[in-house]
């Protein structure tokens, strides 16, 4: 919300800088974000009459001024000058606040010595379209910055819901400012007691949706234009001058927080209903707009239909322009909870919305009355005195009971029960002392204050968050964490180490990717934000696939990334979640350079998932060929760990990487990070070797089809203790070995733990180990 | 022999030792003069043949032209060895500022970099990480934190529901584990962090539509907010360093009273005012407050007897401020040339 310095000034009379201002406000609760100085750099400009205007050509005017030390001659773009009016001149040599500097101009043969200004050029206001007409009673020839009390300072505060139900006005603000300087607190108007009776629409209400509402007529004399000051105030607080009695209501709504509605008492049909929307029923908005309206809208009508949008957006029907001379005006509460949903559905953002959906005090209708009542006349206006009243202003609840001690046990801060009636009494609640108890009631402006917690906090503000102690709490022990989470971090970084790149991909993704992946979604987005964002993912792969994508239109060849995240998938009627980490690899290792690039493949995947399952302390690891619809039918493999399913890993299935436009071929890995858990062992040390290990190389032919994890796990019950490692160092095919089959050449280390092995020992272990390979595999030695 | 012999072979060995220039030529010497077989041997194996009383001295002069011949064999030796080692080093020397062999680097994503060190802190500080789901419960996530369904809290966190699946939603804040948490552990004392990833429905600049947050949570008896003052004050003395200048303003959360926010002095203009601080001197950092009682109810907990204090941060925006990153879109494109700035330069 826009703060001017210069209307807490109006309200408070003395103020410090507005720094301090600023600075006072934010530690009051109210936050203030930016602070900017309107017409800030403006010089040299001065206040001028308009002496005679003549037209140069259709739209130039040609305007004498008088400064009251001489005269000078400007020609001007704008049609409101009239001869006697007042406006502000910028003469040569004078700087404005974008930083130009006047000089003297030529338009159609006439020079110009300087301009008339718009509020737009001074810098305090968006208009544009006209020279700002100044009163008539400002002092010719005086300084402009110095007449209009620039720059005019303007506090951007940020409004939590908590402020926004009583500081969403000027006074509000200016009440904290006062508590916080030890200033009385300002009231307000008091509230409005209008005779019942006079010529004014009769209105009924749905109490449920409107609880009170009040109505007045008022009477156009002679009108005036909206004071200067008013313009300003509405300016600076971001609102356009309109039409002076409109701009009167829409003053008191920031002055005071009240939202008031001007009818055109000319355009009403007959009487008025507060009351609930048809479903489906329509009404043109003021800005145009056609909204379709559901039932718990409140609209206000008369007899041929809705003519507002209560508490949001009158309609064009009634409403007011600037030959109305007379104005039904509307001053009601309308219930929260209605306008908050109708402005969310809606979209309808309005100043009045914006107050009505956080609630307003019973009274405060009431007091704007009041208000505008005292303001008309200085537009020429004046409120008749006939009135309407529907419904009844609420009354608030008792005082609230609240225990002193649990006041200072909730904040930490040693204060006694008079020093919080005295806190209480600075932000305008009265306190008594009822035993070791206090009974608080809030000012009328607090309807947001009803429980001790909420007290509690009053007096906090009141006394300053700077009285807090700082004590550490006691001692708690430490709950047991998840072993998940630490995990999760173990894990990224292991594979970090084997050279992989942590990154982060949403979890919300494309269905179609998912589906094109094998993995269809399972749980999707009602309202998402687009319809690449409409699926809970059910693998980490569709990330790190458009994470290669992105990598690769950008040159990059190299890519080894890691994710780890939750998928989602669907049971019955909940959510499973499941943690996840993920590699993908693809292209070189490292880029090119002295030393060879090494290009990756299937192996270099495998490779780097059993080192970093190494380092996680996870063995036994076995890779069976797998039936993936996302990868490579011949290219994959479920990991194991005994007989645990640890996860897949493959090469990304051809079709699938055409499909996602990736040129290149992609390795992917996913592991379920619990059964990495489960598996992970608390690692046992074993006696050093004392006896020497035999080396025994060992070459056999077999069958292309025979994978070579049979022939190891052949070999390892054949052999059994004896056997510390084998190395299979040669794959070949091709001749000399026949065709269909392939030569394995195996490094063996032999070893026992009871006694030094002989050559026969070897002897006898390599033919053992043959015969078992030729029975149960077809291997024959080479 | 007469010692005028022995000085015979001395010059004779001297004048043949002259003529090794090299370690082969060397030991062809010391085997032709040192030897089992050679003139010294021979000499000193003859000394039984001389008269007893020269015995003595010859066997001296013997023994000392032995050693003569050695140290000069030794000395020679030595120094072409030295020669050949200089000859060596100078061969060997490498151009240094050539490339190193270059290795696939990983790293961690500064995001996550971040968490670990706020974790890191907040598990000295005595906190203990907890867990949520992400598809959460509508009551856990609004109204078991006093934010019922026509609260003006709920437009500011735009929600993403799911289809067919009523009641559930994306959680949009980490809150909602504080209460799971709670009824874990009451009516005992309780800190704990809850890290995870938040969803709302926003997407430009500085909003990302998922995001991470960190909770942190404290109940038990007598629990003020004094004390929550101090575990922030510790909390950014040990993140931002001991002299950052810190403030707890007042704010406002449905599931804190009273509520507080943390700003810390800005670090990049030193409070003097700034862009990024919007010319205020402050960074706010983190929401905070008094558990609201309803909260405290619902976790399980009596507010009668119980009360606590919370605090929650965004992580992307520690990270973005930590680590100077002004689009937090760059965190969730996973690009290569981002990531390798935080760990590990490439080549």
């Amino acid at each position: 919300m826009k703060v001017p310095y210069s209307w807490l000034q109006q309200i408070l009379r003395s103020l410090p800088g507005p720094e301090a201002v600023a600075q006072l406000l934010t530690a009051q609760g109210l936050e203030v974000e930016e602070v900017s100085r309107l017409g800030q750099g403006l010089a040299g400009a001065m206040v001028a009459r308009a002496e005679e205007v003549s037209q140069l050509t259709p739209r130039l005017w040609r305007v004498v001024l008088s400064t009251g030390r001489g005269e000078a001659i400007c020609v001007t773009g704008a049609p409101n000058v009239h001869p006697g009016a007042i406006v502000p001149y910028a003469p040569p040599g004078s700087v404005l606040p974008d930083g130009r500097t006047l000089g003297l101009a030529e338009f159609h043969g006439q020079v110009s010595q300087g301009m008339l200004l718009s509020a737009d050029e001074i810098g305090i206001g968006p208009d544009h379209d006209g020279i700002l007409l100044l009163p008539q009673d400002a002092p010719l020839g005086q300084d402009l910055t110095e007449y209009l009390g620039l720059p005019e300072v303007v506090f951007d505060v940020a409004l939590t819901p908590s402020f926004a139900q009583h500081c969403q006005n000027i006074l509000g603000v200016a009440r904290e400012l006062a508590a916080a300087l030890g200033l009385p607190l300002p009231s307000g108007a008091k509230p409005w007691q209008p005779a019942t009776t006079g010529q004014v629409p009769t209105v009924t209400a749905d109490p449920s949706l409107c609880p009170l509402y009040l109505g007045a007529r008022l009477v156009r004399g002679d009108e005036r234009p909206t004071p200067l000051y008013v313009q300003r105030m509405l300016w600076a607080a971001g609102m356009r001058p309109l039409i002076p009695v409109v701009d009167l209501t829409n003053y008191v709504m920031l002055e005071m927080g009240q939202p008031l509605h001007p009818f055109a008492l000319g355009r009403l049909a007959g009487g008025i209903a507060v009351r609930s929307a048809r479903p489906g029923e329509e009404i043109e908005t003021l800005d145009g707009v056609v909204r379709v309206l559901a039932e718990g809208d409140i609209v206000i009508a008369d007899r041929e239909g809705p003519v507002a949008l209560a508490g949001m957006m009158g309609s064009a029907r009634a409403e007011v322009s600037a030959d109305t001379a007379e104005v039904f005006l509307e001053a009601a509460l309308f219930r929260p909870g209605a306008i908050a949903s109708a402005m969310r559905r809606l979209g309808l953002r309005s100043e009045a919305a914006q107050r009505f959906a956080h609630g307003l005090p019973g009274s405060l209708p009431a007091r704007a009355m009041r208000r505008m009542a005292e303001l008309l006349p200085e537009i020429g206006w004046q409120m008749a005195p006939g009135a309407v009243q529907a419904g009844q202003e609420p009354q608030p609840p008792g005082p609230i009971d609240v225990d002193p001690l649990y006041v200072q046990g909730l904040l930490g801060i040693d204060l006694g029960p008079e020093e919080q009636v005295h806190a209480l009494a600075m932000l305008g609640f009265t306190a008594e002392r009822k035993g070791a108890r206090l009974a608080v009631t809030p000012p009328y402006w607090r309807i947001d204050v009803a429980e001790p917690w909420d007290v509690a906090e009053e007096v906090l503000r009141s006394v300053g968050i700077d009285r807090l102690p700082e004590t550490l709490p006691p001692l708690a022990p430490r709950v047991a964490e998840p072993p998940l989470y630490a995990f999760g971090v173990e894990a990224l970084a292991a594979f970090e180490a084997g050279g992989y790149r942590d990154a982060l991909s949403y979890s919300l993704c494309d269905p179609g990717e998912l589906l094109l992946l094998g993995r269809p979604a399972e749980v999707e987005i009602a309202n998402p934000l687009s319809g690449d964002m409409q699926a809970l993912r059910t693998t980490l792969w569709q990330g790190l696939l458009q994470a290669v994508r992105h990598n690769l239109a950008r040159g990059r060849q190299e890519i080894a990334l890691c994710e780890a995240g939750r998928v989602f998938h669907r049971k019955g009627d909940e959510v499973a979640e499941e943690e996840r980490i993920a590699l993908v690899l693809s292209g070189t290792r490292v880029p090119f350079g002295r030393f060879d690039a090494e290009s990756v493949d299937f192996f270099s995947l495998k490779g780097d998932v059993e080192a970093a399952l190494g380092r996680l302390r996870i063995g036994g690891l076995s890779f069976v060929p797998s039936a993936d619809p996302a990868l490579h039918p011949g290219r994959q493999a479920e990991v194991l760990s005994g007989d645990v399913k640890l996860g897949v890993l493959g090469e990304l299935h051809p079709a699938v990487a055409a499909r996602l436009d990736i040129g290149q071929r992609v390795w992917l890995a996913e592991l379920s990070s619990a059964a990495l858990l489960e598996v992970r062992t608390t690692p046992q040390a074993t006696a050093l070797p004392r006896f020497p290990a035999l080396i025994r190389d060992l070459a056999v032919v077999v069958d292309q089809a025979v994978p070579y994890g049979r022939l190891r796990q052949v070999l390892r019950a054949a052999l059994g203790e004896w056997l510390i490692a084998e190395t299979l160092f040669d794959v070949f095919t091709g001749p000399p070995v026949p065709d269909g089959k392939k030569s394995l050449a195996l490094r063996l280390t032999l070893q026992s733990a009871e006694r030094t092995l002989t050559e026969a020992d070897a002897e006898a272990a390599l033919a053992r180990a043959l015969r078992a390979l030729g029975e149960q595999c077809g291997a024959q030695r080479r | 022999m007469a010692g005028s012999s022995v000085e015979e072979l001395r010059e004779s060995a001297l004048a043949a030792l002259a003529a090794a220039t090299d370690l082969e030529g060397i030991q062809a010497a010391r085997t032709a003069w040192l030897g089992r077989k050679g003139p010294i041997v021979d000499a000193l194996r003859s000394i039984k043949d001389v008269a007893p009383e020269e015995r003595r001295s010859l066997g001296l002069a013997l023994n000392q032209l032995r050693d003569e011949i050695e140290a000069t064999l030794g000395e020679r030796e030595r120094r072409l060895e030295e020669e050949a080692m200089s000859l060596r080093l100078a061969q060997e020397r490498l151009d240094v500022t050539l490339p190193g062999r270059p290795r696939a680097v990983g790293g961690p994503h500064p995001l996550r970099m971040a968490e670990a060190e706020l974790v890191h802190v907040l598990r000295e500080i005595g906190f203990s990480v907890a867990q949520g789901p992400e598809v959460e419960s509508e009551h856990l996530n609004f109204e078991a934190l006093n934010i019922p369904a026509d609260h003006p809290a709920r437009e500011m966190q735009d929600t993403f529901y799911l289809s067919d699946l009523p009641g559930l939603l994306l959680r949009t804040h980490t809150s909602p584990v504080q209460v799971r948490a709670m009824r874990e552990h009451a009516p005992n004392p309780l800190r704990v962090i809850c890290p995870g990833r938040v969803y709302r429905r926003d997407d430009d600049v500085t909003h990302s539509p998922v995001f991470h947050q960190i909770e942190g949570l404290a109940v038990g008896e007598g629990i003020g907010m004094h004390h929550l003052k101090a575990t922030l004050y510790e909390f950014a003395r040990r993140l931002f360093g001991a002299d950052v200048r810190l403030r707890l303003r007042p704010s406002y959360f449905p599931f804190t009273e009273p509520s507080a926010e943390l700003d810390v002095g800005c670090p990049f203009c030193g409070g003097k005012g700034c862009r990024v601080c919007k010319g205020t001197g402050f960074i706010e950092v983190l929401g905070s407050g008094m558990v609201h009682p309803h909260v405290l109810r619902e976790g399980g907990y009596d507010p009668a007897r119980c009360t606590g204090f919370a605090f929650g941060l965004g992580i992307e925006r520690t990270a973005m401020l930590h680590y100077g990153i002004d689009d937090v879109r760059l965190l969730y494109t996973s690009d290569l040339r981002f990531l390798s700035q935080f760990q590990g330069s490439e080549a």
